[in-house]
Order: C-alpha cells, then structure tokens, then sequence
C-alpha cells in the first residue's frame, strides 16, 4: 500500500520549496535585474502494484528563473539605440540654445554692425559714428570668440562625459569577468545560481547603454562581450579576462575619436563607426554636428574678417592713407616632439598680421654647438637660435628653453581657428575706411552733362607675367637666354621696380633692339618699329591692356619731353668709377708700416667689340651713322660715311670720327687686344704673327714641335715683336693677352706658319685676324662716358662701332613697364637684366604711386578720350568706353552717363588735393556703402547666402539635428518600452500574481498536512484496534 | 500580459513626470509671453524668429537712413529757397539799375544792397548740417566750399554726390554739389562760341557793373540773374522730387516693416488664449493620472487575503 505519510511529507517539501521561492520573489519585488523564478515539482516514479501503478508523491526538481535570452537581446539591443539618440538630444540642443540664444548669438551682433555701417554711410565725417562701428565689429569678433568657446565647452564636456563612461564600462566589464570565474564552480548553465546569472544580465544590459555589445554564451553561462557584430575583433570580455578599453580624442578635428582595446597579449584593436549607446551617441555628436559647426563657424569668422578686410584695405581712411585690416585672426600653433626627450619647453610668438604657416617649421638641436637651429619655410635662410634663446622666423619667435639632447626635435605647424581667435584690432577712429580710393571732377567748362563714376576695381594678375616679374625681381642680375625671331617678351617690369638695366648683346648683322612700353602702349625707349612689328607686338596677348593704342611721341626722349619725365636712357652708358687702393709703406722717420687709403679715379669708359666688318656697295648710300643718331656725352654726333668702293670702314676712320667731335670731352683711341684663357692654347701647334714665324727650326720652317710652355711661348712672340708689333703677357688669372702695339688700328693676322698645319695656338683655324676695337674714355676723370642714341638712332648703329646697347631706367617706375626684344632672324641672344622691386607681387604699391598721381581725361569724341598725367603733361593712353560707357584704367573703373561731349575733361585724383596733398574727401561714402551691401548681398560671402543666413543655417544644422535625433528617441522610446513590458511579463515579479501563487502552494501545502494528519488518522485507528 | 509590479510603478511615475513637464512648459510659455521659449524647443522655429528679426533691425536702419537723407533735403531746401527769394530781390534790383533815369549814386547804393544779398547767397551757399559738414561741399565736407580767393568766390569742394541705401533694391542721392546746384552760367557770344562764367563770378560780374555803371555788363547780369532764377527753381524742383520719393519710400518702409513685425510677432508670440486653455487641459490630465494613481497603486491582492 501506498506510503500515505511519505506522500504527504513529498508534498510538503515541495510546496515548502514553492513557497519560500514565492517569498523570495515578494522579497526581490523590487531588487534590480532580479528575474521571477518559479520551483517546478515533477511526479515522483510511481510504484507498481500488480494492476496497476501508484504515485509516490512530487518532488521539487528544479528552481527556474523565469528567463528568455531572445528578449533580452532585443532589450539591450533597444536600450543601446534608445541611449544614443538621447546623448545626440542632450548636446545637439545646447548648441542650438548658444547659437539661437539672443545674449550670445551672433545674429543681432551682426544687425547691429551692418545698422551702424548704414549710418556710418549717412555720416562718414562722424568721428563719433566711426568709434560706434569699430565697437560694433568688436562687438561680432568678442560674439564670435564667446560663441566658439562655449561650443568648445560644449565639446570638451562630451569628451569628458565619453571618458567617464568608457570608465564605467571598463568596470563593468571587469566585473563580469567576475561573475563568469565564480561560474568554473558549476558544470553547467542550469546549475548556475540564479542571483549570479541576473548580475550577468545586469552587467550585460549596463554595457548595452553605453555601448552596443554582441553577447555569446557558453554551456556554463559564461558571457563574451565584443564591441563589434563579430569576434573577431573588439573583444572586451572573453571568460574571465576582461580587457581595456582606452579613447584618444583629437585636438584638431572633433570628429575624429579613436576607441582602442589594449589587450592584455599586448595587441590593439582599434574600433570605428561605433554610434550606438551613450558613447556612441557622444560620437554621433562629434562628427555630426560639433565638427561640421564648428568648422562652419571658423570658415564664417574667416569670410566674414577676410571680406571686411578686403574692403578696408581697398578704401582710404579718416587720415587719407589706405585702410588697415579691421579684423585678424592668429594663427594657433601646434609643437610636435619628433624625439622623445621631455627636458625643454617651446614657446612662439607672433607678429600682428602673422597670418600662419604654409609648411611646417623643423627646429632640431645642434649638440656640436650646443644651439637649437632651423630654416625659414619663407626666405630659406637658415635661423639659429640667438643669446636670448630666440630662433627668429619670418613673423614668428620660437623660443626653446630647458635642456635638450642629441636628436631632439620638433615640428611647428599652424592653423586657424578664425572663429576662436578672431579679434577686432582698430581703436583709431580715423581708422575706418569709409573712402573710396578716387574721385573724379568735371571740369567747370564742360559742356556736356555727363554724370561720371570712379570705382576701384583691381585688374586680375596674369599668372605668366607674375613669373617674370618674380624671376625679375629677386635676382639682381641675371642672362635670359631668349629666342628673339621677331619678337620675345623679357618680361614685365613691376610698377614700383628700380633702376632697370637691359642690355642686349647684339651685332651688326643681326642687330636685336630692346623696347620699353606701357600697357596702354606708349614706346618709351627703342628703336622705330615699322608698321607690321607694331601690328604683332602691341596685342593684349603680350601685356597690353585691350584697347592700347601705340604712341611713339615720347620715344628715346629725354627730360621734358620724356614719358612722363621719367629719366630713361638708351644707349650704352661707361661709368666713372671711384677705387679705394691700400697701400702700407714704410713711414721713414719710424720704420713702421703704415696704413694709407687712397682713391683713384677713372673716367667712364667704354670699350668696343672687334669692330664689325661694315662696307656699302659702290653706288648705294654710304652713311653707315646718320647725323644726329646718336649723342656722345651730349655731343650731337655728324654722319659716319663708310669709303668709297665697298672697302671695310677703318677703325681709324672710327676713331677720327669720334675724336673730331669729342675734342676736351672725351677720346677714343684703337686698340687691339685679345685675352685668350690659358687652357683653350694649344702648345703643339705652330704660330705665325702678321707673317712672321714665331718658332722657326732651323731651316727656318715652322717647328713642329710646337713650344715648350706657356713661357716659351710668350717668350718667343716678344721676340718678334719688333717685326710684328704684337707682344704678348701672361695674366694672374690664368690668361694670355696679345696686344698689338704699333699700329693698332691694324688687325693681328695669326696663322699656323704652314699650309700644311691646320691650326694653330689660339684657335682650330689655319688663319685668323683679330680685328681692332676702339676705347671710348671721358676726358673728366668724374664723368660717365654716355653714348645715347636718339629718335633716329637704332641698335644698328651702335652695332656699327662694335657697340651693344640697352635702356636704363633711373629711379622708379610708376606703372607697369613692358620689355620686349625684337630683331631679326631666329637665332638666341643673351641679355644682361638688372633691377630691383622692393615689394615683388604688391599691387597695393602700385595703386599708392596711381594715387599720387591726379589724372585728366580729355574726350576726342563721345567715347575717345586721352589720359594725360596732369603733373607732367604726358599722353598716357587713348581709351574706349564700351557699350556701357565703361572702361579701366589700371584698377581705375571709369563710368560716364551719359557720355560726355567732345572737348570735355574729368579729372581723376586719389581723393587727396588738399593742401600739400593732404586727404579732403570726409564725406566719401562709397567704401562704406560696400559694407553695408554685404548685409543683403547672397554672394559677398562667397556662400551663395548672407552672412546672417550663413549664420542661421549654421544654427538650423543643429537644429535639424536635433530634431531628428528627438524624433528618433521618441520612437525608440516605445521600442525600447515594449521591450522591457516583453522581458518584464516573463522575468518581472508581480504582487498579485505572487499572492495568488502563495494562496495556492499555502492551500497545497495545506491539503498535504492533511494527508500526514489522515495517515496519522489511519495510524492510530489501527493501533487502536484491540 | 503580466506586468510587474516595480514596471507598474515606474511608468506610471514616468507618465506623471512627462505631463508634469508639459504644464512646465505651457506655464514657462505664458509667464514669458513667447512661444518658443528656448531655440531647442523648436530650432525650425526659432530660425524663422531670428531672420525676421533681422528684417526688422534692417528696416529700421533703412528707417535711420531715410531720416538721414531727409534731414539733408530739408537743409538743402531751406538755403535753396532762401537764395531763390534773393535771387528774385537781385533781379528786381538789376532791372533797377538797367534803368538809364538811375545816377551813379543810386545805382551804386543798388549795387551795394546786391553785394550784400550775394554775401548772404554764399552764406546760404555754405550751409552746415547739425554734424557740422558743409551741405554743398560734395564729399569735401570739412572746407568751406565757397571762400574768397583773389576777389572771385571760387567753389573749393569737389563733385561727388554720395548715395546711401535706403532699401535693398534703392540707393537714394545724400548730397548734391555747390557745382551742381549752382551750376555756371552760359554765356553765348556773338561768335556763337560757349563760354562759361562761374555763379558767383557772375554775380559779382553784376554788382561791378552796377558799381562802374557799364550798361552791356548789367544787362548780361541781368540775363545771368534770370538764368540763376531757373537753375535754382530746377535745383529746388529737383530736391523737392526727392524729398517726395524720401516720403513715399518711408510710406513703403513702415509697411513692410509692419509686415515684417506681424509676421515676427505670429512666429515669436504666444497665443494666450490657447495656451490657457492647454494648461487647464493639461493639467486636468495631470490630475487624473494623480488620482488614479493613487486609486489603483492601493489595490493589491493582498489586501484580500485575510
């Protein structure tokens, strides 16, 4: 029979087992992460009885968490997307409440300036107007510094708040780690205790909202955590190690953060994209909205002070002089160490203005002279570090302190941060630059009605011509090897350059001119140019402006009939020089050296090439020079007429020529001398001079053995030099000059001596003649020797006296000069160019010298006029207007409505005509109106918007952002609360439901009691049986 | 479904909270008259508020420059009139003299009334605005435009006429020139050639005239005196058209800024009356959730269980 009582103590048990189980969920109501568990009893086995089976009571078999791993993914994986929308929410609307804030926002600092720069336009004399405005620009630039420092705090907090929670998830992780050691105890995921699987689920569902996880489990519940889909990689928890995860932020861009695993084998794993949970949606912030806003705002601050800059500069200010840069920005510097050592400290300062660095500086430590030293990225001049510790760059100081050691060094780099460091720099009222740089008068004479306009409207650059100009400009002298078919453009000489010098080595045959010209078109020096030379020359391609037209009255003239009364020479120039000798003799009264500096004086002078041979057939026109071609020291020169019979002109004839006018003034003389390099003489050749040999053996036929040394050589031909009048000398310069003494106006015939031999000492030739030349000298031991060529005189003519010839500019050019070489053939020729420009590239200096300059502009017809320089009375350029009554004269936008009649005249000046030039123009508004049309002007900015809407977009970005981002969060904010409803109704404890279980097991548990009490009940009626 | 006891309690706080946050809202809203109250709490909004805003600011500016233009005008006006009465004074006074019946010495007294009246001209002629820059200076507006030099008045300004901007389409003339308004007279000789005499040199061409008593020269004078009359009067017409069209552009203004400020006030400004109404609602709501809050999170189980 069936064990009534042991039924009844099974049921006991087990609804004892149920209900301290249901005890323990009222408990845990309201413990996190704690899941319901349930005891579940099972039958035990039954007993047969012969016919049949009979229970023996129930057993509890196991106490089960209420658990199911597929919610609880979808739980972590909602938490982990709900987090970050709501980081993205948090920062994204403290950048809208700064930028849309109306205290700190820039877009009524913006209002207020443009509000002033308008009435600042009705008032330009206002002093009290002009302090208004520069407060109000500093008012924008302090808004814009105030602005980009709370958007940085804004940033730095998220790293910080980043940093923090990557903390918390290293903790946690490590914990986990915990939880998963103290699983080894048990064989299997079933037998784990309850309470340390929910720490787990805990732990799980913690990382979850910091960061998404993939979860793995293995049979003993043992949890892997990677930071990735896979695990491959970004392991973070795997058993019972628990790695570390580390962030490095980046200064210069916001965007880019690196979150590294440093694992414990030592290897890295490095994760991107991550942008779900708290730190991903930190990330999401940074590269989203931080980034991209706060490059927006640096380019904002940076258009907004470059345009406003622009405009400054190109206006004239309360003092009459060009405008300063209203804003700056400085640059912000980044050091990075090269080499490890930690013992020295750098500091940098820059100059006002200092704009940045295009390429990094590399400042490395010199440990043989124990210096730090660098090269200058802009002069490439090497920089070494000065007594006070101070490498001086260009703009730029770096001092080094502190030790260093061999090897160290450091690369500075630099960047802008407009928005950080943009700064309003003028306190001078006067400062403001309301003015535009001209002005233009109507004459009180003119007839016509004709309403003219001036703006200034700077020409663009041509990219070749600044090549030229920059080559030009920084190498003092310099050969430009240039093909001169008809033509070759040398180059531009940039308004503002000094003390040209072009030389062209030309000869008579092929003789090769230099001409100087404005762009307008004006030839200011070089030879007449015939009309289809002019045809190609004067063309917009070679630097003219468009519609030049050629003038040639001011050609080869000098003072006041000059271009302008520019001092320009064309010719050949020989200048005097002063020498400083040393000299020490011995003093006679104390037999002491000593020290004696005299000066010796020579005379300009000049000294031909072998003259050319130059003859005329019998019966054509035998001047060679005409009268008047060129000038000597001044000296009108009569005509050179070459012999009659188509003989070569002598050089005495020359020199006589020369002479005859040059009497007390300056004297030319023949001369025949040739320095030949002492490594081009060949020794093995035979020599013969005017005929004579000059090293006969003895049967008195050329040795040829040729001569011993350079000695024997010099030797032998001065011993002829009584029959030959050629002597010979050595040079300390490695040379040999032969100079032919008697007669030398006559050439030096050298030969081999032999028909036989085909050269000799001084060439490959059999024969050779060196033709004589002619020195030119001023008498005056003070005076240059000028040969200056006139209206009529040409290259050619120089050519003829075995001259080269070129143009010399004096003192500076005021404008933009063109150089240009033309001859004949196509062959190369060399030049000699020598200037300077203090400023290469500069057009500023170039609309300084316009400025100084007042201009009349006279009308031939309806749309022609000329432009003459009012100072010198010089035709400058004949100009056009176009079909809007338009034109531009160097950076001058000239607009005449309607168009004046015939004989009328304007004057244009650089609003400075008042007493001793000073600037009058107080009421000029036309600068500032430029300012207050960038308030309504879409495309000042360059952004295709206004600024204030540049602005506003900025702040809508952030905006839109953030609300999509709180879209976002609402929606995920039901995913993620059906989530927790979905685990909840499995894992969660509810009162009732546990009352209605406790009343159930208790009333069990009761039943079973009552079996025991029966079995004692049918115990003792049978005991009692008597 | 089965939920929790701890869930139960949490949401409901969690639902009583989010309402407790719109009343907040709704009471932040009023005490503040704004709508949006924050830039987060509607960034599309707020953007909306800052542009018209900045309309508004730039009405008002092109307001300040229409003032500006207008107060010229005015000055410009008042001394062209008053040159226009003595203008009309010298003529009288020159067909006076014209008159052969005059002897030397009337006509000397005449010239003298008309060297004075020619005194105020110039006078008039160098009117200052309330900033102290010559009115008919150009934009030489620190030198006195008319001065003495070598017995002539001779214009010492220049001839820029500044324009400011009094709308973003339309740029409006500041100032106009003494070369402008007093333009120089035409003479036309016998030879038919065009010469030209300077204002004031004519002027004072006539009161030489008078003084010498040379008939030819007060008649010229007078010829010129007419012409001054009329280039005057067109001066005048002429700042009078523009002190209209200042007039009409400020009608304009005001409107568009009344545009501008109903729009801003419709995007910026609460609407009291629905907001009062929402808040009641609100917190009706908020009451409810209160109240069955606190009826059902008294029920348990247990209570019954005795």
């Amino acid at each position: 029979m069936s064990d009534l009582l042991s039924l009844g103590t099974s049921g006991i048990q087990t609804y004892q087992k149920a209900l301290s189980t249901v005890s323990n969920n009222i408990a845990n109501l309201n413990t996190e992460g704690y899941s319901r568990q349930v005891a579940k009893s099972e039958e035990t086995t039954p007993k047969s009885i012969g016919s049949g089976y009979l229970g023996t009571g129930s057993a509890t078999t196991a106490i089960r968490r209420q658990y199911d791993a597929f919610l609880e993914d979808s739980l972590r994986q909602s938490s982990s997307n709900l987090a970050s929308q709501e980081q993205l929410v948090k920062y994204a609307e403290r950048l809208v409440n700064l930028l849309g804030s109306e205290t700190v926002g820039l877009d009524n600092a913006f209002d207020q300036f443009f509000a002033t720069a308008k009435e600042l336009s009705a008032d330009p004399a206002s002093n009290v107007l002009r302090q208004s405005y520069l407060r109000d620009a500093d008012t924008v630039a302090s808004r814009f510094r105030e602005l980009a420092g709370l958007m940085n705090e804004v940033g730095l907090e998220s790293t910080e708040e980043f940093a923090s929670n990557l903390d918390e998830l290293n903790a946690l992780a490590s914990e986990l780690a915990q939880v998963n050691k103290m699983m080894l105890k048990n064989a299997s995921e079933v037998k784990q205790p309850p309470q340390l699987l929910d720490q787990r689920d805990l732990i799980l569902r913690q990382m979850a909202d910091l960061i998404p996880v993939t979860v793995r489990t293995n049979t003993i519940g043992q949890a892997a955590v990677s930071l990735t889909s896979s695990f491959n990689k970004g392991v973070i928890v795997s058993g019972v190690v628990a790695e570390r995860a580390r962030v490095d932020f980046d200064d210069t861009d916001p965007g880019n953060i690196r979150l590294i695993i440093e694992k414990t084998d030592g290897s890295i794993d490095e994760l991107t994209g991550t942008s779900n949970g708290t730190l991903g949606g930190i990330v999401q912030f940074r590269q989203t909205v931080l980034d991209p806003i706060l490059s927006g705002f640096d380019a904002l601050a940076k258009s907004f002070a470059d345009t406003l800059n622009q405009i400054q500069t190109t206006g004239i200010d309360g003092h009459g002089d060009f405008g300063q840069a209203l804003f700056q920005i400085d640059p912000v510097f980044d050091v990075a160490r090269d080499a490890a050592s930690l013992t020295f400290d750098t500091d940098i300062q820059a100059e006002a203005g200092f704009t940045g660095l295009d390429e990094p500086i590399r400042v490395y430590f010199d440990e043989l002279q124990n210096v730090w030293k660098s090269v200058d990225p802009v002069t490439q001049r090497p920089v070494t570090q000065n007594a006070d510790g101070d490498l001086k760059f260009d703009g730029l100081t770096v001092r080094m302190t502190g030790t260093a050691r061999t090897g160290d060094s450091i690369t500075i780099t630099s960047r802008d941060q407009a928005a950080l460091t943009i700064q309003a720099r003028l306190e001078d009222p006067l400062a403001v630059a309301t003015s535009s740089v001209f002005r233009i008068s109507h004459d009180e004479d003119n007839l016509g009605t004709s309403a003219p306009r001036v703006a200034y409207k700077p020409l663009p650059v041509r990219p070749e011509e600044q090549l030229i100009q920059e080559t030009f400009g920084v190498t003092a002298a310099q050969f430009v090897s240039a093909n001169a078919s008809t033509r070759a453009q040398l180059g531009l000489v940039q308004a503002g350059a000094r003390d040209l010098k072009a030389i062209s080595q030309s000869s008579f045959d092929e003789p090769v001119s230099l001409h100087l010209m404005t762009r307008e078109g004006v030839h200011i020096a070089g030879d007449p140019l015939s009309d289809g030379q002019l045809q190609a020359l004067v063309d917009p391609v070679n630097g003219f402006v468009d519609d030049a037209t050629y003038v040639g009255a001011y050609r080869n003239q000098t003072s006041q009939q000059a271009y302008r009364d520019l001092d320009v020479f064309v010719g050949l120039r020989g200048e005097a020089q002063t020498v400083d000798l040393a000299s020490s003799p011995v003093d006679p009264r104390t037999g002491e050296r000593t020290s004696v500096l005299s000066q010796s004086q020579y005379s300009g002078r000049l000294e031909s090439k072998p003259l050319p041979a130059v003859s005329v057939a019998p019966g054509e026109d035998r001047t060679v020079i005409p009268a008047g071609a060129l000038t000597v020291n001044g000296r009108a020169m009569p005509g050179l007429i070459a012999p009659v019979g188509g003989e070569n002109l002598a050089v005495s004839t020359v020199v006589d020529w020369l002479n005859h006018t040059g009497a007390g003034n300056f004297a030319a003389a023949a001369s025949n001398r040739t320095e030949f390099e002492l490594d081009q003489i060949d020794l093995s050749s035979t020599l013969s001079i005017n005929g004579s040999i000059i090293n006969p053996s003895e049967n008195g036929t050329v040795d040829t053995r040729g001569f011993i040394s350079m000695r024997h050589m010099v030797e032998s031909i001065n011993a002829e030099s009584e029959v030959t009048g050629v002597e010979a000398s050595l040079t300390d310069r490695n040379s040999l000059i032969l100079e032919r003494v008697t007669d030398p106006d006559q050439p030096i015939e050298l030969s081999s001596g032999s028909q036989f031999r085909y050269r000799h000492p001084f060439a490959p030739q059999q024969t050779t003649s060196l033709r004589s030349q002619i020195q030119i000298e001023s008498v005056d031991p003070l005076a240059d020797l000028e040969i200056r060529l006139t209206d009529t005189g040409t290259v050619q003519h120089l050519a003829a006296l075995g001259l080269n010839a070129g143009i010399y500019l004096d003192g500076e050019a005021e404008e933009d000069l063109l150089l240009f070489a033309v001859g004949a053939g196509s062959k190369n020729t060399a030049f000699e160019l020598s200037g300077s420009v203090d400023d290469p590239l500069n057009t500023q200096t170039e609309i300084e010298t316009l400025r100084d300059s007042q201009f009349k502009l006279t009308f031939l017809d309806e749309e022609t006029f000329q432009i003459h320089d009012l100072e010198t009375d010089t035709l400058m350029g004949t100009r056009q207007l176009d079909a809007e009554n338009l034109t531009n004269y160097r950076g001058i936008e000239l607009s005449f409505d309607p168009n004046p009649r015939a004989g009328d005249s304007f004057v244009v000046d650089g609003n400075n005509t008042g007493p001793d030039g000073e600037f009058n123009a107080f009421a000029n508004n036309e600068n500032i109106i430029r300012v207050v049309e960038l308030e309504f002007d879409p495309n000042a900015f360059g952004t295709g918007e206004t600024i204030g809407e540049a602005y506003r977009q900025l702040f809508s970005l952030a905006g839109n952002r953030a609300n999509q981002a709180a879209v976002a969060r609402d929606a995920l904010q039901v995913v993620k609360d059906q989530a927790v409803g979905a685990r909840d109704a499995v894992s969660g404890v509810s009162l009732d439901e546990e009352a209605a279980d406790l009343i159930r097991f208790q009333q069990a548990y009761q039943a079973s009691a009552q079996v025991i009490q029966a079995a004692q009940t049918l115990f003792d009626r049978i005991i009692s049986i008597r | 479904m089965v939920m929790s006891t701890q869930l139960f309690f949490s949401s409901a706080v969690d639902r009583m909270g989010n309402q407790q946050g719109r009343v907040n809202e709704l009471q932040t809203q009023i005490a503040t008259g704004k709508k949006v109250v924050t830039p987060s709490d509607a960034p599309d909004q707020a953007t909306v508020i800052s542009r018209l805003r900045s309309a508004v600011n730039r009405q008002e500016g092109f307001d300040r420059a229409l003032t500006a233009v207008e107060n010229r005008l005015t000055a410009e006006e008042t001394a062209l009139d008053s040159m226009q009465s003595a203008l009309i004074r010298i003529q009288e006074l020159a067909i006076q003299g014209a008159n052969d019946t005059n002897g030397s010495q009337d006509r000397q007294a005449l010239a003298t009334e008309i060297a004075g009246l020619v005194d105020h001209m110039v006078g008039l002629a160098n009117t200052q605005d309330v900033s102290g820059n010559y009115v008919f200076a150009g934009s030489d507006a620190k030198t006195r435009p008319y001065t003495t030099v070598n017995n002539e008045i001779v214009y010492q300004g220049d001839d820029v006429t500044s324009q400011i901007f009094v709308s973003e389409q339309q740029m409006l003339n500041l100032n106009r020139p003494g070369s402008k308004m007093f333009p120089p007279i035409q003479h036309s000789t016998d030879a038919g050639e065009d010469n030209k005499r300077s204002f004031f040199g004519a002027l004072g061409d006539l009161v030489s005239a008078m003084n010498q008593g040379e008939y030819d020269g007060i008649h010229q004078g007078l010829e010129d005196v007419t012409d001054m009359v009329n280039s005057v009067s067109k001066s005048l017409a002429d700042v009078g058209t523009d002190l209209t069209v200042v007039e009409s552009r400020k009608e304009v203004l005001n409107d568009v800024k009344l545009r501008y400020q109903t729009l801003l006030s419709d995007a910026q400004d609460l609407d009291y009356s629905k907001a009062i109404t929402d808040l009641s609602a609100e917190m009706l709501t908020l009451e409810a959730a209160q109240a069955a809050f606190a009826k059902i999170s008294g029920q348990s189980l247990f209570d019954y269980i005795r």
